[in-house]
């Protein structure tokens, strides 16, 4: 096991935050880290892929536009679909969730990039967003009605206290699901990524016969990749679909 | 007189036209619940699987945590040690399976 002494490999090393700038406000700190800094390039490449897609509208688009206009279609039709033309209100945010965590997604792919959306924090904040938001229109809009969300029609009375416990609970799995899914499939996913492509150095720097082995792990890093692409536009697609429909219930609580 | 009226007659016509043209569109296009699994986006029926896979795990899961944490932070607050734990994980166990049931099923049944 000549292994052990080489460059070990860490298949957790990637998600380890860095500070680049250091900024502390008021005891508390504030730095600027590698988080940071790919939020801010997700939130950028976005900006510039909507702007350029809607600058030149000519009637036959151009790659740019289409993607532009295919990611527009595609959210729209979402929040159609799963909450009504009254949930067209709530596509900016919808819109900007779901840009925000594909483009972090693709990004987390480029090698020796970092994947914001591999920390429990960033999910839990954005899941969060989306539950406090659904709890603030509901109310807003429905008022006390909102609470019919937890009272199912037509349950027998005796069995009622049971049934509004299930519903609360479930209610309140509601972020956690929804973080946990987007936060462990990514950070499972890099792990794994990591750990095929670990075992493509480590049988490279052992003996000449078991150098041809390591095509086999090497092969599989590209199936996995592959599996990573889809992944990360699927998650980004569950995370807005399933936001799209608790946003529903806000706005029609009754059923 | 006559250049008057020709704007909006024009307008109407093409409207007409524009309206004839996409029925005439929609009626050429194959209905779109039929094309699924190939349709333009790649593997749609898998990516669809997939994620509804991904969907039932969790929520299951989560709603099962969520219900024994209940459970948990009740018997810390009233020192009734096992009770509250094991009545509420049971009713996590039950709203995971709702959970799952709800994100299974046809849109409109739920």
């Amino acid at each position: 096991m000549a292994a052990e002494t080489g460059p070990a490999i860490n298949p957790i090393e990637q998600f380890s935050l860095s500070r680049v700038l250091s900024i502390t406000v008021g005891g508390h700190d504030f730095s600027i880290t590698n988080s940071t800094i790919y939020m801010v390039i997700a939130v950028l490449a976005t900006i510039w892929l909507m702007s350029v897609g809607a600058k030149g509208t000519t009637g036959v688009p151009g790659r740019m536009q289409a993607l532009a206009e295919m990611s527009y279609e595609f959210v729209a039709g979402m929040v159609r679909s799963a909450a009504g033309e009254s949930g067209m209100r709530f596509f900016p945010l919808v819109f900007c969730l779901f840009m925000f965590i594909l483009v972090c997604n693709l990004v987390g792919l480029v090698p020796y990039s970092f994947t914001v959306t591999s920390h429990i924090i960033v999910t839990a904040a954005l899941a969060l967003l989306v539950f406090f938001t659904v709890i603030v229109i509901g109310i807003k809009e429905n008022g006390l009605h909102f609470f019919k969300l937890f009272v199912p029609s037509g349950v027998p009375i005796y069995i009622l206290p049971l049934v509004v416990a299930i519903e609360i609970i479930s209610f309140i799995s509601r972020p956690l699901s929804h973080s946990v899914r987007l936060f462990a499939n990514m950070l499972a996913g890099h792990i794994t990524l990591n750990v095929f492509g670990g075992f493509v150095v480590m049988l490279l720097g052992a003996g000449t016969l078991v150098k041809a082995v390591a095509i086999l792990p090497f092969a599989m890093t590209i199936g996995l990749y592959a599996l990573e692409l889809l992944v990360a536009f699927l998650q980004a697609y569950v995370f807005t679909m399933l936001t799209c429909m608790y946003l529903n219930d806000a706005l029609h609580p009754g059923h | 007189m006559a250049s008057e009226h020709t704007p909006p007659d024009d307008d109407a016509e093409l409207r007409a036209r524009m309206d004839k043209l996409t029925d005439a569109i929609k009626s050429r296009r194959p209905p779109p619940t039929a094309p699924g699994p190939n349709g333009p986006r790649g593997p749609d029926s898998t990516a669809s699987a997939m994620s509804m896979g991904l969907r039932a795990g969790s929520e299951f899961v989560a709603a099962i945590i969520v219900g024994g944490a209940f459970g948990w932070g009740l018997d810390w607050l009233l020192r009734t040690k096992p009770a509250f734990t094991i009545l509420f994980f049971l009713l996590g166990v039950v709203a995971g399976v709702w959970n799952v049931i709800r994100a299974t099923s046809p849109k409109g049944a739920g």
